[in-house]
């Protein structure tokens, strides 16, 4: 047993519970579906020719608006699995209601809704499939935590993610931009990984979109970041929303729809020894 | 260079590639293998065990689907022959075997089921088959039994064997002693030559630790004129543990029967070998071969600190 190593694969489906399924099915129960911050930490550390910067991935990070018990307007980042950790949950929305006065199903922009109870619990770091991760203030986060777990949750005010710039944006306003902190797992992290997007083309801006600006935060609901990628890192400061998508490499979106295609990395143990992929075939 | 990859690091790399639906492994398959790789057939299936050891996923899966195909065809002279084709033949394409499952189920349709879930074959088909012309377009050569027994040096991945029906049928279907099965036409077709046949028959052997292995055939009861076709399947279990049990042959006799009568399943107790007997609509696994840049996968990437 001792050739074990974390081995990484690409999980891609056309419909984001199946490819959630499939890459859950891979992780196993050693494994994990990347998160955000997992997915920049990878990125930070690989070559520019490695398919990691040459695509698009789904994260295992989730990004939800709720209100506090005392009335305030939050959300409340959850990486490695939180609401949406199970491709059960995204069926839930995709087959609810479609009437609007429905407390499930999708929100008018697509993010999908979630019950008070939900948002309730999340806040204080229960998560539907009954397990407890350590909930921080975005203030103590920002400052560093020492040994962050693969799943945690982190708690920023609304107000301050809506006034974070959405757009494209100067690498060094990045740095310090608050959503961008939590997405990338911390202050380290993010500007490590903002140095290294900024060095692939020498390119002085990157994207960086959140939807708070205009959804209704009376609604709780939740979102799935996206991480943008494309052959080449080309079209890496286009400001043109018409180029969004398999052309357009622009950041890091949390304003995706919900109901989508997905691309994940799963990564578990595996045997090299025992595996087929490097037996002779033919003679 | 290519597009800024660096292509110095490619090397082959095998996939095992499943889905509960035939045509949709074959299809991520050969999507995987693209222009310079290949899915592999019978005799490559069989090459890798013969060179891996015992504790490798090639031993311990218990079926493998191979881009091999064995078909039942009349020569213009009306003799019955039996064509092997190794490395993807009439059922090369996710599309062909799509318009066998679309095909009318009447009883006397040309191109759908046989009563035995092989897949009938058009004469056309059949005919092209003989002299080496596949529906894609390509062209593969055609090896008489005797002369492919000889030896052929320099096989390509894709060819085929033209074997009398007779010697097709004669050749016994069930467990099969491992010296026997040295001398098996259809074994030495499956395996691509003699000498293959004997490296992984000696090699079987010592996995199974038995006196036999399966290596079944449905010559002997299906009808002779209808051209047809079955993809052969390389069947095991976990360890083999199959291989002592179910021991009650006619316990092993259900589960042959399994094979081919619950037509959408495998059945994990249908004993152990090499099966041209199985439904052909039904699950696959695959293994697909292709050149793969290592320095751009991200497999190994850390994504923890």
């Amino acid at each position: 047993m001792a050739d074990i190593k974390m081995e990484a694969a690409i999980i891609f489906e056309p419909h984001v519970p199946n490819a959630l399924r499939r890459a859950l099915d891979y992780a196993g129960d050693d494994g994990f579906v990347a998160s955000m911050p997992q997915l920049l930490c990878a990125r930070a550390n690989a070559p520019y020719d490695n398919i990691i910067w040459n695509t698009w991935f789904t994260s295992n990070s989730e990004e939800s608006v709720v209100t506090t018990p005392q009335g305030h307007h939050v959300v409340v980042a959850v990486h490695g699995g939180g609401i949406y950790a199970s491709p059960e949950r995204f069926e839930r929305t995709y087959r609810a209601s479609v009437n609007r006065s429905n407390t499930e199903g999708f929100t008018g922009q697509y993010a999908g809704k979630i019950s008070p109870r939900e948002a309730s619990d999340v806040l204080n770091g229960k998560l539907p499939d009954g397990s407890e991760i350590p909930v921080f203030l975005f203030d103590e986060f920002k400052r560093g935590v020492a040994g962050l777990p693969w799943r945690y949750a982190v708690v920023l005010d609304f107000e301050l993610a809506r006034k974070s710039t959405r757009g494209y944006d100067p690498f060094d306003v990045l740095k310090e931009e608050p959503n961008m902190i939590v997405r990338a797992g911390g202050v380290e992290p993010l500007a490590a990984y903002l140095d290294k997007a900024r060095d692939r083309h020498n390119t002085k801006i990157m994207g960086n979109w959140h939807p708070y600006n205009r959804i209704d935060p009376d609604q709780p609901q939740t979102r799935i970041p996206f991480l943008a990628g494309n052959q080449g890192g080309v079209n890496t400061q286009d400001d043109d929303d018409d180029l969004y998508g398999y052309d357009a490499e622009y950041g890091m979106g949390g304003d995706a729809c919900i109901h989508n295609m997905a691309r994940y990395v799963a990564v578990a143990p595996r045997s090299v020894s025992t595996s087929l992929r490097y037996l002779p075939f033919e003679s | 260079m290519n597009d800024g990859i660096d292509m110095k690091d490619n090397q082959m790399e095998a996939a095992v590639i499943y889905d509960s639906h035939l045509p949709n492994a074959l299809r991520q398959a050969l999507e995987y293998a693209g222009d310079d790789g290949f899915v592999a057939s019978m005799p490559q299936l069989l090459h890798a065990r013969a060179n891996a050891p015992f504790d490798n996923e090639i031993w311990n899966t218990w079926f493998f689907t191979s881009n091999s195909e064995e078909s039942l065809a009349k020569t213009p002279q009306g003799h019955r022959v039996v064509v092997a084709v190794h490395g993807g033949g009439i059922f090369a394409s996710p599309e062909r075997f799509r318009r066998l499952y679309h095909a009318n189920a009447s009883r006397s349709s040309s191109d759908g089921f046989t009563g035995w879930f092989g897949a009938e074959i058009v004469d056309r088909e059949a005919r092209d088959l003989q002299d080496g012309k596949l529906p894609d377009g390509t062209e593969i050569p055609v090896y008489p039994f005797d002369e492919f027994k000889r030896g052929v040096a320099d096989l390509p991945r894709r060819y085929g064997v033209v074997l009398d029906f007779e010697t097709a049928r004669k050749s016994e279907s069930g467990l099969v002693s491992f010296d026997d099965l040295k001398d098996d036409p259809m074994m030495i077709v499956r395996a691509g030559g003699v000498e293959a046949a004997a490296a992984y028959l000696d090699k079987a052997r010592g996995y199974y630790n038995t006196e036999a292995m399966g290596n079944w055939h449905s010559f002997n009861y299906i009808d002779p004129d209808q051209a047809q076709t079955f993809v052969t399947f390389l069947f095991d279990s976990l360890a083999g543990a199959s291989i002592e049990e179910p021991s009650d042959p006619e316990s092993r006799q259900q589960g042959n029967a399994d094979t081919w009568l619950t037509h959408y399943r495998i059945s994990r107790g249908a004993g152990f070998g090499l099966r041209g007997d199985t439904a052909m609509i039904n699950m696959a696994r695959y293994v697909a071969v292709a050149p793969r840049d290592a320095s751009t996968d991200l497999r190994n990437l850390p994504f923890t600190n």
